[in-house]
């Protein structure tokens, strides 16, 4: 299949939109918070954090450079954005907050529940939680 | 015009009738095609439809608001000069009340043959019967006795007689389902009280309902706050959350399945099977009779996991060194920005049942 030679309306679009994303200004650290649009409302049972957000937004950045190599500085800048987030409290706000098992892991609303093989339901944490230091960091319920 | 040519113009009216006024609701077509003075001959009694073009009008909108997707397959049409008569099939899907009968999501087919002349273009006539009481059949709100069957009244011999050999076989569903459900009942209402991992499931208050449309039904209420179960037989009212099977015996099928989430997938897919409330409500429910009835339970590895990553192995870092931060046990109180955003974390307070407004 032929290679595109130019970005599409569509991915433009895309382009203009992470680009306004990325460097819109917003304070990640602990005395701040992400600007809206950074996604941590996903539906439970994910715990959704913006952390997520930053990779997902950066899988498209090789591909538009593969087709317009010369707009390097609005990829380059994008990246950056993307990166420095990363360095930040709220890159691992779970890690940072979320510390050892679920204490409200037995009180999940059904809907959750459902989503929670029978077994393990009652003493699994949701998807999305790390919980900092665990032990023993497998899928061992305790009962 | 001559009688074939009265004839096709006849059957192209009432086809056209049937295709764009009946099977898409449009009625500026049926303005077109209808006489002012429209008289039906066989108005269905009980509808309150004025036997007029105004009566027919309000008639197929009523079945439109009843079965938004009416629409109808034409088997045949036979032409007599200006009469047409016409064997057709009604298709639909029973989402709005008819008859007084609540929607049941269900897809209904019944079969209608009517006769129809068209003078000038316009249907000035109707005669016709429509198979009502099988339509009223699929969405529940008629039921043959047992007496009716076996006398023979509602239906052919054949129907009859496979009824008639079905009889025990449903009696013995219907009993089979009503002791089951009753032992299920108690069970999750002990197990509530005694089981741990029954209690630690119940976080919601909420009613469950498994009902069949032969008359057996039970309930189920959580209590979230106490974590107890309790049940009863009959029709919770209102009902919160609820399960309805069309018989006794495809309820005793899926209880008893290792495959009741495809069955009631497949329920749902065909209309036979319904859900009132949340979907997931069911799922969980019976995640939670599994429990009890382990059938199709899947069982965890009964041994450790193999090479499981339980503690810090600094061989195999290689000869490298890896700083390894020592491992912290709790938040620390006095970082109160932590404390603050970690509060406005959504998914956390989703879980925990923390009201979901932005703090």
């Amino acid at each position: 299949m032929e290679s595109p030679q130019r970005l599409n309306d569509r991915a433009l679009g895309w382009l203009r939109y992470i680009w306004d994303k990325a460097t819109t200004p917003d304070d990640w650290s602990d005395r701040g918070e992400p600007h809206p649009w950074w996604d941590r409302y996903t539906a439970p049972p994910m715990c959704s954090f913006p952390r997520f957000d930053l990779p997902f937004m950066a899988y498209v950045l090789p591909m538009m450079t593969e087709v317009t190599p010369a707009w390097r500085e609005a990829y380059v800048r994008i990246a950056d954005e993307l990166v420095r987030r990363h360095r930040s409290f709220w890159a691992s706000i779970d890690w940072n907050t979320l510390i050892g098992p679920d204490p409200g892991v037995d009180r999940y609303p059904p809907e959750m529940l459902a989503f929670i093989p029978e077994k393990l339901r009652g003493c699994y944490a949701a998807p999305g939680w790390t919980g900092n230091g665990i032990e023993p960091w497998d899928y061992s319920p305790t009962q | 015009m001559n009688q074939r040519s009265v004839s096709d113009e006849a059957k192209a009216v009432v086809s056209r009738n049937t295709e764009e006024v009946q099977g898409k609701g449009r009625f500026e077509v049926f303005e077109e095609l209808f006489a002012d003075d429209f008289v039906d001959h066989t108005t269905q009694p009980g509808t309150g439809m004025t036997p007029d073009k105004a009566g027919v009008r309000k008639l197929y909108t009523y079945i439109r608001e009843a079965f938004p997707d009416f629409h109808a397959e034409i088997h045949w049409q036979l032409a007599d000069g200006d009469r047409v008569t016409t064997y057709k099939t009604y298709y639909g899907t029973h989402d709005g009340t008819f008859l007084g009968i609540a929607p049941t999501h269900r897809k209904i087919h019944f079969e209608s043959v009517d006769v129809m002349r068209v003078r000038d273009g316009k249907i000035t006539d109707h005669w016709g019967v429509g198979n009502l009481l099988s339509l009223m059949q699929q969405i529940g709100g008629w039921t043959p006795s047992t007496e009716a069957v076996i006398s023979g009244e509602c239906g052919d011999l054949n129907e009859a007689q496979s009824s008639i050999r079905g009889f025990p076989m449903r009696l013995f569903n219907n009993t089979l389902l009503r002791l089951l459900l009753f032992t299920l009942g108690q069970c999750l209402a002990l197990a509530s009280r005694i089981i741990p991992s029954v209690r630690s499931q119940v976080t919601r208050t909420l009613t469950f309902e498994i009902s069949t449309d032969d008359g057996v039904a039970r309930q189920w209420h959580f209590n979230g706050q106490r974590r107890r179960i309790t049940t009863g037989a009959g029709r919770s009212r209102p009902s919160t959350n609820a399960l309805r099977f069309p018989s006794s015996g495809a309820a005793v099928r899926v209880l008893l399945s290792p495959h009741w989430a495809r069955l009631i997938a497949d329920g749902i897919q065909h209309g036979t099977t319904r859900i009132e409330g949340a979907l997931f409500a069911v799922y969980w429910f019976f995640g939670l009779t599994r429990k009890l009835i382990a059938i199709g339970r899947e069982n965890g590895p009964r041994g450790p996991l193999p090479n499981p990553y339980l503690r810090h192995d600094p061989r195999s870092n290689g000869s490298e060194q890896i700083i390894i931060e020592p491992a912290i046990e709790r938040l620390d109180p006095k970082w109160t920005n932590a404390w603050e955003q970690r509060a406005k974390l959504l998914g956390v307070r989703a879980t925990t049942g923390e009201p979901m407004q932005k703090v």
